[in-house]
């Protein structure tokens, strides 16, 4: 089963990512500026389709035989919501519905969750005794497959709400579906929001968008090679020898985990945004200074915003969300997080992380206080969440059950063993640098708050990025975590 | 507008530019810069520079790194008068193919090469080996030379001290002072005979690797290596680097048959090319001489060392 395997949080498989459209390779670095020009030489008729061109070469590059269940996915979609428009028939509509979901759910049940649901059954069954012996699949999973099901379904569910109208031009609903900077790993675009910008054919970015995209490049490239990626060797060298690493070492790595899955997944979401940027299209914001939050409920309002609202929007409302009663809130809180855990991955550990979340985000709503808090009190809760967060991320970055434990047991015992310097050095430069560049948007009230700077001091971040890069880019090219999810 | 945009840019440029000439004005001490991916592989490029002409190099991964120890070949042996092991770890044979190519042929012109075979090391880079583009990403390339490297002086000195610049704890030891002495042992021995045990995300590396003996690509890299050495007019001799094979067998039960399948493959092809092939079947080693089921400890080295060069007498005396 060739599923979610706990690899992609761990050493890079270079060669075989390395020749695929990551954003940080050159790859990227050719297609991105060639889309550009093809996009913007182009009369305004042919934009749209020219991009919907670009995107599904750039899906393609990874693999595609998984352009199929793109397609399928589209025109599925496509085709539900305009029925469910032409439609008063209150069965017919829901009948529609459910083909959307069917078709959306099977693909990413089937390649996401097949061999999980299947492994999970043996392993019962065999613990009460009966020797199944299940299929056994090698399915190979298709990249970006949770993002772009998750939105296609939205679209149709908005659709049957009256949220939003069908969309009539399939080439602006193919778009809307394959958007290149956004299909492998979001942030997942809801219909009213993206669908608009992409029916404007006329669409110019102003010179502002063109200086916020790069700027927003430069900053998600600085995230991803600079901390994320200098993180990661912290991190795995900690999991790879777990029994011979100290308690402090173990803590030291869970804050450079901390630091890699935010550098690298919001390092990813701001070249996404300043890749569209680029092509006119505002997509939305997916992280605000999340290692900030003052709660683990305000934690879910800053990171990975995109799928928090999709979760809120699309399950804990309509499981009932806070409006039956004290106990179904909670219920309803644990049970959206687990299934976002799940979302994460076909693996118990995020299901656990998830439920773990969950459970935090129903004590948090029992023992929350109205007060705002402020000065030393509000510091305090962003440490305590911060750690509650950082020791969180241990069930979600273990490859199972037994390291997860082990991790936790030696660092809360504080355990003898390993530690390095260079490691503690290192985290701390990149967390004081990410703190920095957090605490600027949080003040500045903008994800660029490079743009609100006089010259000499643009000049002088970009400077510094650009002298980062240099020193720890290279041709090794390390994937985002999140491609695989 | 043009004119807030040329400060920033020139301010940009200028920030790049005060960092290449501090990087510059320190260069001194810093030291050599790293050319390899590991300082392992750059003490043994140092070393096979001042060698000479040598008569048996040993290629491979971190299994015959640490398994074989030259001197043991050269007091047995004696139609081999130098041996070198520029085996290293995390070798992989597309990676060996470029060593040997750039490194070892031109510095030492080996008669004999002894060859490793395991399976995971013939594997296209996973779950570990590092390949030609993280090489390339250390500087090896700049001194081979890229037409715009060499327009802006060799290559910047940024890139060029990469990996002293990623480390600050290295940093601050050579800035403070320190030569840049590699602590490294090229012939590399592990002296603990701690029992070791498997974690789970080894196993399943293994269990993916192991399991699979006809990857597709698998042999690809081996013959391009094979076909490499013996066109630079060495005599190939293929050797399976030994395993605890019990340990092995216990992680997945379609490990023995594909193990086995693996070595009637590696017989196949020594027979098809007239190759040399010394079988580490014919030996019982224990437990306690690996310190871990890929890699001997100090006394495996010893007695597979000894064994391995009476293995190769014998071949080598053959008509």
């Amino acid at each position: 089963m060739t599923g979610p395997s706990r690899q992609h949080l761990g050493a890079a498989d270079s060669r075989t990512l390395s020749s695929r459209m990551l954003f940080n390779t050159f790859a990227y670095a050719a297609f991105l500026p060639t889309t550009l020009a093809a996009v913007w030489l182009s009369p305004a008729k042919w934009r749209n389709i020219i991009l919907l061109g670009a995107s599904y070469v750039f899906y393609g590059a990874w693999d595609v035989r998984f352009l199929g269940l793109l397609l399928l996915s589209t025109i599925t979609d496509f085709v539900v919501a305009r029925r469910l428009e032409d439609s008063d028939d209150a069965k017919a509509r829901r009948g529609l519905l459910l083909v959307s979901l069917t078709v959306n759910l099977g693909i990413l049940g089937f390649f996401k969750y097949f061999g999980f649901f299947v492994e999970s059954a043996a392993t019962l069954l065999d613990s009460i005794g009966l020797a199944p012996n299940p299929p056994l699949l090698s399915i190979v999973l298709p990249v970006g497959i949770s993002f772009y099901t998750f939105q296609t379904m939205s679209y149709s569910i908005d659709v049957y709400r009256g949220i939003t109208t069908a969309e009539r031009d399939l080439v602006v609903f193919a778009l809307f579906v394959a958007f290149f900077p956004q299909l492998v790993a979001g942030p997942i675009e809801r219909a009213q929001r993206l669908l608009p910008q992409l029916r404007d054919r006329d669409r110019r970015p102003s010179g502002q968008l063109v200086e916020e995209g790069l700027y927003l490049i430069l900053m998600g490239l600085f995230k991803k090679v600079v901390i994320a990626d200098t993180m990661a060797p912290i991190v795995e060298a900690a999991y790879r020898d777990l029994p011979t690493q100290s308690g402090w070492a173990l803590l030291v790595a869970a804050y450079a985990f901390s630091l890699q899955i935010y550098g690298d997944f919001s390092g990813y979401t701001d070249i996404a945004r300043g890749s569209a940027a680029l092509l006119g299209i505002r997509l939305m914001v997916n992280f605000r200074q999340p290692y900030l939050a003052t709660s683990i409920t305000d934690f879910w309002r800053r990171w990975h915003i995109s799928l928090s609202a999709w979760l809120k929007d699309y399950l804990y409302i309509p499981l009932g969300g806070n409006r039956r009663g004290t106990t179904t809130t909670y219920r309803n809180l644990i049970i959206t997080m687990l299934l976002g855990g799940l979302w994460h991955g076909a693996a118990w550990t995020f299901v656990v992380w998830g439920g773990l979340h969950g459970t935090a985000l129903a004590v948090h709503r029992r023992t929350r206080s109205s007060r705002q808090s402020t000065g030393s009190r509000r510091v305090m809760a962003q440490l305590m969440t911060f750690h509650l967060v950082t020791f969180l991320w241990v069930f979600f970055r273990a490859p199972d059950f037994s390291a997860a434990w082990e991790y936790s047991t030696r660092l809360i015992t504080i355990a003898s063993g390993a530690f390095d310097a260079s490691a503690l050095m290192l985290v701390t430069v990149a967390g004081a640098v990410v703190y920095w560049l957090d605490r600027s948007q949080e003040r500045s009230g903008s994800q660029v708050p490079v743009v609100t700077l006089v010259a000499a001091q643009r000049g002088a971040v970009v400077g510094a990025a650009t002298t980062a890069l240099l020193v720890f880019g290279g041709d090794a090219v390390v994937p985002f975590i999140y491609f695989q999810f | 507008m043009r004119r807030r945009h040329l400060v920033a840019a020139i301010t940009a440029l200028a920030i790049v530019g005060l960092a290449e000439t501090t990087v510059r004005a320190i260069e001194p001490s810093l030291g050599q810069p790293q050319l390899w991916p590991t300082e392992v592989l750059d003490a043994k490029a140092n070393r096979l520079e001042q060698l000479g002409h040598t008569d048996l190099v040993v290629l491979g991964s971190s299994a015959l790194a640490v398994d074989v120890d030259p001197g043991v070949v050269l007091a047995t042996v004696p139609s081999v008068e130098t041996a070198y092991n520029a085996a290293f770890p995390l070798g992989h044979p597309d990676v060996l193919q470029l060593w040997f190519a750039d490194v070892v042929r031109p510095a030492v012109q080996p008669d004999i090469v002894l060859i490793e075979l395991l399976p995971q090391s013939n594997l296209p880079m996973r779950p570990h080996g590092f390949d030609v583009a993280l090489v390339d990403s250390v500087g090896y390339r700049s001194a081979t030379g890229r037409p715009w490297e060499e327009v802006l002086g060799g290559y910047v000195a940024l890139v060029r001290h990469r990996p002293t610049l990623q480390e600050p704890g290295e940093l601050f030891r050579r800035l403070n002072g320190a030569r840049a002495e590699r602590l490294v042992d090229d012939t590399g021995f592990r002296a603990s005979s701690e029992p070791y045990r498997f974690t789970e995300a080894y196993e399943e590396a293994l269990r993916r690797d192991l399991a699979d003996p006809d990857a597709p690509d698998r042999w690809d890299h081996l013959i391009d290596l094979i076909d490499a050495v013996e066109a630079a007019g060495a005599e190939v001799i293929l050797v399976v680097a030994p395993i605890y094979e019990r340990d092995f067998y216990a992680i997945d039960p379609s490990i023995e048959p594909a193990w086995s399948a693996f070595l009637t493959r590696v017989e196949a092809v020594a027979a098809e090319r007239d190759l040399t092939f010394i079988d580490t079947r014919t030996v019982r080693w224990e437990r306690s001489e690996f310190s871990d089921p890929a890699h001997m400890n100090a006394d495996g080295a010893a007695r597979f060392s000894e064994w391995l060069a009476g293995e190769l007498e014998t071949a080598l005396q053959a008509p």
